[in-house]
């Protein structure tokens, strides 16, 4: 009662100096609140955005590490010949390309064997030719009919004799089998999809079936679904067939039959990857979707009759169908992501082979923002707390001297120390407390407007760093692909990321425990100076020194 | 058996020669006590020891049988002993009534009504409500001696211990200062002034004369009014 009754009395004697330390705490709570919230926010943001992902990834060849590998190019004494130094270089690239191929799929689901994948999608993709009256989509040709009188797809197809040309005005690759990233390029792709799962265009919704039914992905019947887009072009109709080739080889035939149709909410003219267009197989009406058994089997069929030439370069080319196969793994979130990882390497994945995630590269980026102001507010925090403290601890040592007489008085008529300790620690408790309530309160208003103000100032500012650094490099300007919006970038080869544009930093229980915490240490650290000079003086002294 | 007793007491302070040594008396209750001595001989310093704010270097000083030095002297301090300062040492932020009514918060012991108490304790040394709730640095010298004396009897103290408690008031003042402590020491008390003024000496049951060594003593003059007559009192 003592101690709280001679607080009380002398808060309410000091009011100028109570007010100072009310209004520095109060300022110290306010920048806290907002530095906290705005922390806590982004940690939400982060977590919760983290639980919610699920995380596909590949693992592939890390053409970098290989790349490392090759000798560089260029001639030790700097001349300019040096053509028989690239030769070379490209001789070792594309044999360390051979010899180290993307992983089959059956290499892929041994690894996919473990606690940490939820799910194993795979598919199998092969380039081949229409046959007979079935010709490609392709809107390019259909615009140059006036000159052509004909599709380009039709003509492609129909001519093998013509050999592989650079990309023509009418699109695609005008004439017979190209080659493209060792592969013969054809017309159409047929997707073979190991489950539906795998088919994520109609797990998102991209792509629905409009007609029929999906092909039975576990079976190897020689069923496909194809676009309502290409039905409609070639007057198709579930239950028909059509015979497809192989554009290395012409007369190797092979027959799907149409149990399905499907409908995709991309327009015709727009690739499967959502990137620019070099050949009508890369169309989105021309994928012909089937189940990975039957594109196995085809490619095992086309490998059994397969004969092998020697091409210009003296490399081997066969004539068989192979197709780009593609396994990718999910994840329940990125910590099981990184867990995996590591599980490979003890597995004893060859380091050149690498798993990587798009989705979780793209995620990652969108939190640079965040975590930029993150990183801004923990600073803020930490110096308005050190700036604070110093502040308080000066005005508390002050005022302990200005004190020292009433110490020597309550001491000398038997009130101990500690209770006169404890009286000042109960006076900085109580007008801190009303400082930070009072701050607490502004924290609260201004928190969730500074926030946003912050956090798009981060936005612009990493967009303008983006954009700066794309036109550098000569890439596509922001804002001109379908996936550029607002708080989207393009980072990297047109692949464009969210950025996290809203934050909810309002102020709520967790933070204000944490504003608690900082005011109780803040209050705790000026009390400790004056219980300190407390302890130190003796009422003796005190007295006979004022006498 | 006497209340407080000094045996073989000396002090010093740090690196100084003893300030004074060997004092071995004794103080009762029920009687009025005057300390003397020149300036420098160590009154004050005689005071603290006395009021519990310092040990002495050699020696003891027991309260009750129990020496100061090994009992909590906040206590003792707070309940036991009531001190009247020379320069008061009132707080001056708080009125008269608030710096009695402190006292007896910080002594602990129950006591009922205690701003009627205050009031009355102050009304008792001269002072009335006008003054009572006046912030002390308002009041004179003298209206601050009684505050501080009201302070000292507020938590009722075995013991009275008074620092040069008529210096600088008037004769009138003096007189009543003095027959007020007289009287608390009828009542029972032991009552201990550190004076010079020779009314005051005058007043006393006994007196003991401080010189920095040897220490001696001389009977009172208020014999009549002692218990105890056995003669001349030497340390």
């Amino acid at each position: 009662m003592l101690v709280l009754v001679n607080a009380f009395k002398a808060i309410t004697r000091s009011v100028g100096r109570n007010l100072l330390i009310m209004l520095i705490v109060a300022v110290i709570a306010a920048a806290s609140a907002v530095a906290l919230s705005i922390r806590h926010a982004a940690w939400e943001a982060e977590t919760s955005g983290a639980a919610n992902l699920s995380v596909t990834g590949t693992i592939g060849v890390d053409r970098q590490k290989l790349m490392e590998s090759v000798p560089a190019t260029g001639s030790a004494d700097g001349s300019d010949d040096t053509s028989t130094d690239r030769t070379q270089a490209m001789d070792s690239w594309r044999e360390a390309m051979q010899q180290y191929p993307d992983l089959t799929v059956d290499q892929l689901r041994t690894y996919a064997d473990s606690s940490y994948v939820q799910e194993f999608l795979y598919s199998s993709a092969i380039s081949v030719n229409t046959t007979g009256d079935v010709e490609a989509v392709s809107t390019e040709s259909t615009a140059d009919e006036s000159d052509q009188d004909s599709t380009s797809g039709q003509d492609q197809s129909s001519d093998p004799s013509q050999g592989g040309a650079p990309p023509d005005a009418s699109g695609g690759f005008a004439g017979g089998p190209t080659m493209f990233g060792g592969r013969s390029m054809g017309d159409l792709t047929i997707t073979g999809y190991g489950s539906q799962s795998a088919m994520t265009d109609f797990v998102d919704g991209t792509k629905q079936i409009t007609d029929g039914a999906m092909v039975d992905t576990a079976e190897a019947d020689n069923t496909c679904v194809v676009s309502d887009e290409f039905a409609t072009y070639n007057s198709l109709a579930v239950g028909d067939t059509i015979t497809v080739s192989n554009p290395a080889e012409e007369t190797q035939t092979y027959t799907l039959t149409i149990v399905g149709l499907y409908h995709a909410d991309a327009s015709s003219q727009t690739s499967s990857a959502g990137g620019p267009i070099f050949s009508t197989a890369q169309d989105s009406a021309n994928q012909i979707i089937a189940s990975y058994p039957t594109v196995a089997a085809i490619e095992e069929q086309s490998a059994a009759v397969a004969t092998d030439t020697t091409d210009s370069r003296g490399q081997t080319v066969s004539t068989a169908l192979t197709g780009s196969t593609s396994g990718s793994y999910v994840f329940a979130n990125p910590d099981a992501y990184h867990s995996f990882e590591t599980e490979l390497v003890s597995k004893g994945l060859d380091s050149t082979y690498v798993l990587s995630s798009a989705d979780l590269d793209s995620y990652e980026a969108s939190l640079v923002p965040l975590q930029n102001l993150s990183s801004f507010a923990s600073t803020l925090l930490w110096i308005v707390l050190g700036v604070g403290a110093a502040v308080l601890v000066t005005i508390a040592v002050f005022s302990i001297r200005e004190r020292k007489y009433e110490v020597g008085v309550l001491t000398a008529i038997g009130v101990s120390k500690p209770k006169v300790a404890l009286q000042f620690v109960v006076e900085m408790f109580l007008v801190a407390l009303v400082g930070l309530v009072v701050g607490l309160g502004i924290g609260a208003a201004v928190s969730p407007p500074i926030a946003e103000t912050l956090l798009s100032a981060q936005v612009a500012q990493q967009e303008a760093q983006t954009s700066t650094v794309d036109q550098n490099f000569g890439r596509m300007v922001p804002g001109a692909g379908p996936m550029a919006g607002p708080g989207s970038q393009s980072s990297g080869f047109g692949q464009a990321v969210e950025y996290i544009n809203q934050i909810n930093a309002t102020l709520d229980w967790t933070v204000m425990g944490q504003l608690a915490g900082i005011g109780l240490g803040l209050a705790v650290v000026a009390s400790i100076v004056g219980v300190v000079f407390v302890l130190r003086y003796e009422p003796l002294t005190i007295l006979s020194n004022r006498s | 058996m006497a209340i407080l007793e000094l045996t073989n007491v000396s002090y010093s302070y740090a690196g100084a020669e003893p300030v004074f040594t060997g004092l071995d008396w004794s103080f009762d209750q029920n009687k009025l006590y005057g300390i003397t001595g020149r300036s420098g001989a160590g009154k004050t310093t005689l005071l603290s020891l006395l009021a519990g704010l310092t040990n002495p270097t050699v020696g003891a000083v027991r309260f009750d049988g129990k020496d100061l030095s090994a009992i909590n002297r906040y206590r003792y301090r707070s309940r036991d002993v009531g001190v009247i300062f020379q320069s008061f040492n009132l707080l001056p932020h708080l009125t008269a009534v608030e710096n009695v009514e402190l006292s007896m918060r910080a002594s602990g012991k129950k006591i009922d009504h205690k701003r009627d108490k205050a009031l009355a304790l102050l009304n008792r040394v001269g002072l009335n409500a006008e003054l009572a709730a006046r912030r002390v640095l308002k009041l004179s010298g003298g209206e601050q001696q009684r505050v501080a004396i009201a302070r000292a009897l507020s938590y009722d103290p075995s013991i009275i211990v008074a620092d040069e408690p008529t210096g600088n008031l008037d004769l009138n003042t003096q007189t009543d200062i003095v027959d007020m402590l007289a009287e608390l020491a009828d009542e029972g008390k032991c009552v201990i002034i550190v004076t010079h003024s020779p009314d005051v000496v005058e007043s006393v049951d006994r007196v003991y004369e401080l010189q920095a060594a040897p220490v001696r003593a001389r009977k009172s003059r208020r014999g009549a009014k002692s218990t105890d007559d056995s003669g001349p009192i030497t340390a």
